[in-house]
């Protein structure tokens, strides 16, 4: 019997095997039996069929009665339940050659999240666990739960192994050099023979021992090649603390999602330890291994699968253990398709959030408002899910405008697991801001917490429609849009009331104005809007002045989600603008953040007409020097989304050439991951190769003086339109003739780092 | 001229499965053909697998075709329509729940959008595939039984998985009568007269264009004439 942390765990021979971390650091490994289940919805009769077909397994077969999610009512099964967590999937393959995909359930969750699922335990539950001589799992006590606000963590030995750091990323290089940080110390391993190499990191890992191995690229270059080589010069490399068990692997794919090819590196998981590849991690990245960790407890994923899965996957596996829990037959495929409805309704639910479009150009002394957590917060206390909207069992017509139905005699499985999400969010978004106040830097763990479970309530609305959702559905989707159309409109209403002059509104936001109203006035509204509406909101600040810039596509008009503004406590607030997008070079982002600063020295309107002579001049000055050929190459690089594979582009844009060019020089690129380049000559009229990746790019090559020139101007434009200064107009202005020299030999400078505004507001 | 699919449509026994294909005009054709039937007051089921389905066009076809016998919100009214975006989904709204809804809801036309299209993503096994087409299909021929008419309206431009491009053959072998959109298009533009009734055929007779539509990708030209087609049927339920 010891007291530990449950570390890892994964599927073999014995089961699962389970690893421990005590509080001394001591690893403990065990293993517990497991005999999953599957259900059949099929009638008894076809028992005997079924036992007779996987007679070379170790099954029984027993008929039961199971309760269907939807119409909410038992259905009789058969229950196959597989002895070995090793035939667990040769069984459902075997079952799927002979039975139609509508009969399964239960059939296609990974072992170990269903091991979670029926003990109740989770990644890092702590508690005092006693194992049989053997290493078998007999019996826990937990000290610790999975939705616990406070909870502790064990002591991990932490090895950071990457390629030698270059300017260069791994994917572009190909030589073997390490570099190894452990106990505070770092080793660098070089040699032209690998042999050396891996035999080092060999001797490393034996000291080290670590529980956790951090990488750059781990997955998709680095622990692949290093197991290569290792096997190729026959050099036994521990990366698996469990020396019986082989890598946990899979391939890298390139996927469609919110309308574009998003690029994902395949896995490579260790048994025994952990391997995180930070440049695989969204969780990592977003919220540091404390993010990873609180979601891992509360969704129930082993920590190596949570760190590389999407927020969908985390939301679909509260929601999977939540119907396990409740008894819920899970279906394998979603199946539940939209009803029908009448044109007229659906011209009414298909509508998205509410819109009022700003008028273009700059206002003073407005305010905004958001509503917290909007959706989320929807979907819970209007119990909003897959399974309430239009049950069966119950007339009403909850949802506004389109009088659907919703269930008002159970909690929905949406509704229940998010409810978790939203309630620890609030918990230690405070604990965050008071500890922060006391400057205790614990604070930054309650941060990464709460940015964590953050991106689960961002990301539960468009789950909630999306296609392959389990627990998904489309008139829950429009229910969730009307309720908050409704919320905006109760509140416009409210805030009129009160002499208040709706500027905007952006589905949970809105700003709003009335001459003279003070910080005090609008935190009152909000105390009104949030107890008659029954959402949350909060005054997000007064500005000075706000910029709704013109669209691209017609100057007159606005475009959603695209404004600039200070706030009167001189913080500034971006959305959507040049200096706002990753793909928008460095240079020009600068030059549209030094206008800004001259702009944000205005309180008014007339003050930044005061302040346009200033702004005209630095923004000049920057073109001049783009001009005189003396930017910095590296300020001018693009950043652009491959959307198809280097031989697939059919035309010669930039990107293609680009790719192509990578291509060429032994890089492979997917669709999906990104290109820098910098731009030599846009039309391709001078030089047909028209842009070059900053990998292959040397300081010859120049840069595209008049297309860095207009992409710098519309930037300018962006900010100056409303005062009648398009970018056309500039250009006649200020360079009426062309540019004696196109492509300048570039001269690199040493440059300032740092942000530009350290006060930006970060979204959300 | 353009107007006998349509017609054919209309004047048909009650209990006729349709099949047309072609370009992506097809849906709005089929949404024509289907037209008649909505201005006399009588409802419309659709099933969308195309992901295609323009509801505001269709509103804006409410609004001009509307008149006389019902108004466009009646109009509106009677169309009742159920996206499915997954293949498991199309196979469940076809085999479950439309013959039961349109019993339910006395609509003697159904129209089906992309009855295949979620049928070629290959993240859906074979087997599934195969077994959805087969359950569909019986639930079309339920409907002939039962009076209904169908038509189902596909593009066949486009990538297909090789193992799944005898799908769209085989469903268009089960209807009773297949428009080839891009046949009619070419004779019409080529040649003239009769070029609707050359591109379809009768029960049992071989379909001899369905190869070579396969792969090849509309050209503007037969895009064009197709689309102008269109306008004109749309110009002449309006007037
Ligand atoms: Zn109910």
């Amino acid at each position: 019997m010891f007291t530990a942390w449950l570390f890892d765990l994964y599927p073999s021979a014995d089961g699962i095997t389970l690893w421990f971390v005590d509080a001394e650091g001591r690893k403990h490994r065990g293993y517990a039996r497991f005999t999953p289940s599957l259900y059949l919805h099929l009638d008894v009769r076809h028992a005997d069929r079924i036992a007779r077909l996987l007679r070379t397994f170790p099954v029984t077969v027993r008929s039961a009665t199971k309760r269907e999610i939807y119409s909410n009512t038992d259905w009789p099964v058969l229950q196959v339940t597989v002895g070995s967590t090793a035939h667990f999937k040769n069984v459902v393959r075997l079952l799927e050659q002979h039975l139609p995909h509508y009969v399964f359930f239960n059939s296609d969750i990974p072992i170990a999240q269903l091991f979670l699922y029926d003990t109740g335990l989770f990644p890092l539950a702590f508690g005092t666990y006693e194992l049989a001589p053997d290493g078998c799992l007999l019996a826990w006590q937990l000290q610790d739960a999975n939705d616990a606000m406070e909870y502790t963590f064990p002591p991990l030995t932490i090895l950071t192994l990457k390629n030698r750091p270059d300017v260069v990323s791994p994917k572009f290089r190909k030589n073997l050099q390490l570099e190894i940080t452990y106990d505070g110390s770092t080793y660098g391993l070089e040699s032209s023979d690998p042999h050396d190499v891996l035999s080092s990191l060999e001797r490393h890992l034996q000291r080290c021992d670590p529980d956790v191995i951090l990488t750059e690229y781990g997955d998709a270059v680095l622990l692949p090649m290093l197991t290569r080589l290792a096997a190729e010069h026959q050099v036994p490399l521990s990366l698996n603390r469990d020396a019986g068990s082989g890598y946990i692997t899979s391939h890298a794919s390139s996927y469609f999602a919110y309308g574009k090819i998003v690029h994902k590196d395949g896995a490579f998981e260790l048994a025994g330890r952990w391997h995180l590849d930070i440049e695989n991690s969204f969780m990592m990245g977003e919220a540091s291994l404390d993010g990873v960790t609180e979601i891992a407890r509360l969704t129930q994923l082993p920590v190596q699968h949570q760190s590389r899965a999407t927020i969908g996957t985390a939301l679909s596996s509260m929601q999977l253990s939540w119907a396990y829990r409740h008894g819920y037959l899970i279906p394998a495929h979603k199946r539940e398709p939209e009803d029908f409805k009448s044109a007229d309704i659906l011209l009414l639910a298909d509508r998205g959030g509410l819109i009022f479009q700003p008028e273009m150009g700059y206002h003073e002394e407005v305010a905004e408002m958001d509503f917290v957590s909007m959706y989320p917060t929807i979907m819970v206390t209007h119990n909003v899910s897959p399974e309430t909207v239009n049950c069966r069992c119950c007339r009403n017509t909850a949802v506004p405008e389109l009088g659907y139905t919703i269930c008002e005699k159970r909690e929905g499985i949406v509704a229940a697991t998010l409810r978790t999400v939203v309630r620890r969010r609030g918990i230690y978004k405070k604990e965050k801001k008071r500890l922060k106040a006391l400057k205790d830097p614990r604070w930054t763990l309650y941060d990464h917490r709460q940015t964590a479970l953050k991106w689960m309530l961002v990301t539960c609305f468009g789950y909630l429609g999306y296609k392959n959702a389990r627990f998904g559905r489309i008139e829950a989707h429009e229910s969730v849009n009307a309720f908050s159309r409704d919320a905006i409109l109760q509140a416009k209403e409210i805030a009129e009331g009160h002499g208040f002059h709706f500027i905007h509104a952006i589905v949970d936001c809105m700003w709003l104005k009335r001459s003279g109203a003070t910080e005090a006035d609008y935190e009152a509204l909000a105390r009104e809007v949030s107890e008659k509406v029954g959402i949350d909101i909060s005054l997000e600040g007064i500005y000075n002045w706000i910029l709704y810039p013109p669209s691209k596509m017609d100057p007159r008009i606005p475009t959603a989600n695209r404004y600039v503004g200070w706030y009167t406590n001189n913080e500034i607030k971006i959305r959507g603008i040049e200096i706002r997008r990753r793909d928008t070079p460095v240079f020009i982002k600068r030059v549209q953040g030094e206008l800004l600063k001259i702009l944000g020295e205005g309180k008014t309107v007339a003050d930044l007409r005061g302040l346009l002579p200033a702004v005209l001049a630095k923004a000049k000055e920057s073109l001049d020097l783009l001009r005189s050929g003396k930017a910095d190459p590296l300020d001018l690089v693009v950043r652009r989304h491959l959307s198809q594979e280097a031989d697939e582009y059919t035309n010669r844009s930039a990107n293609a050439i680009v790719a192509q060019a990578l291509a060429e020089a032994g890089v492979h690129l997917a669709p999906g991951e990104s290109v820098e380049y910098i731009i030599i000559d846009a039309t391709g009229k001078r030089h047909p190769e028209k842009a070059k990746a900053v990998a292959l790019y040397s300081l010859d090559d120049g840069y595209d003086i008049v297309k860095y020139t207009e992409m710098t101007l519309k930037a300018v434009e962006t900010l100056l339109f409303p005062f009648g200064y398009d970018a056309e107009t500039l250009k006649n202005m200020w360079y009426p003739v062309p540019p004696r020299i196109h492509r300048p030999v570039a001269r690199r400078h040493v440059r300032e780092q740092g942000e530009l505004f350290n006060s930006s507001r970060e979204a959300g | 001229m353009h107007l006998s699919i349509v017609e054919q449509f209309r004047a048909a026994p009650p209990g006729t499965l349709y099949g047309v294909h072609g370009d992506s005009s097809v849906f709005r054709l089929a949404l024509i053909a289907a037209g008649y039937t909505l201005v006399q007051g009588v409802p419309v089921t659709l099933v969308d697998g195309s992901n295609r389905f323009d509801l505001y066009g269709l509103a804006e076809f409410a609004r001009r075709t509307a008149g006389g016998r019902c108004t466009p919100d009646e109009l509106l009214r009677n169309i009742f329509v159920s996206r499915a975006f997954t293949c498991y989904q199309m196979e469940a709204v076809i085999a479950e729940r439309l013959r039961a809804f349109v019993r339910d809801r006395k609509s003697p036309v159904v129209l089906i959008f992309g009855l295949l299209d979620t049928f070629y993503d290959e993240q859906a096994p074979l087997r599934d595939v195969r077994l959805g087409v087969q359950r569909m299909m019986q639930a079309l021929q339920g409907l002939k039984r039962d009076g209904v008419s169908v038509l189902v309206a596909s593009t066949d431009v486009g990538p297909v998985p090789p193992a799944r491009r005898g799908l769209l053959p085989g469903v268009m072998g089960g209807m009773d009568k297949v428009f080839d959109m891009k046949r009619i298009g070419h004779r019409e533009h080529g040649t003239g007269p009769s070029g609707m009734m050359a591109g379809h055929r009768e029960k049992g007779k071989r379909h001899s264009s369905m190869k070579e539509g396969q792969g090849e990708n509309d050209s503007g030209h037969h895009s064009r004439g197709m689309a102008d087609g269109v306008q004109g049927e749309l110009q002449s339920l309006v007037a």
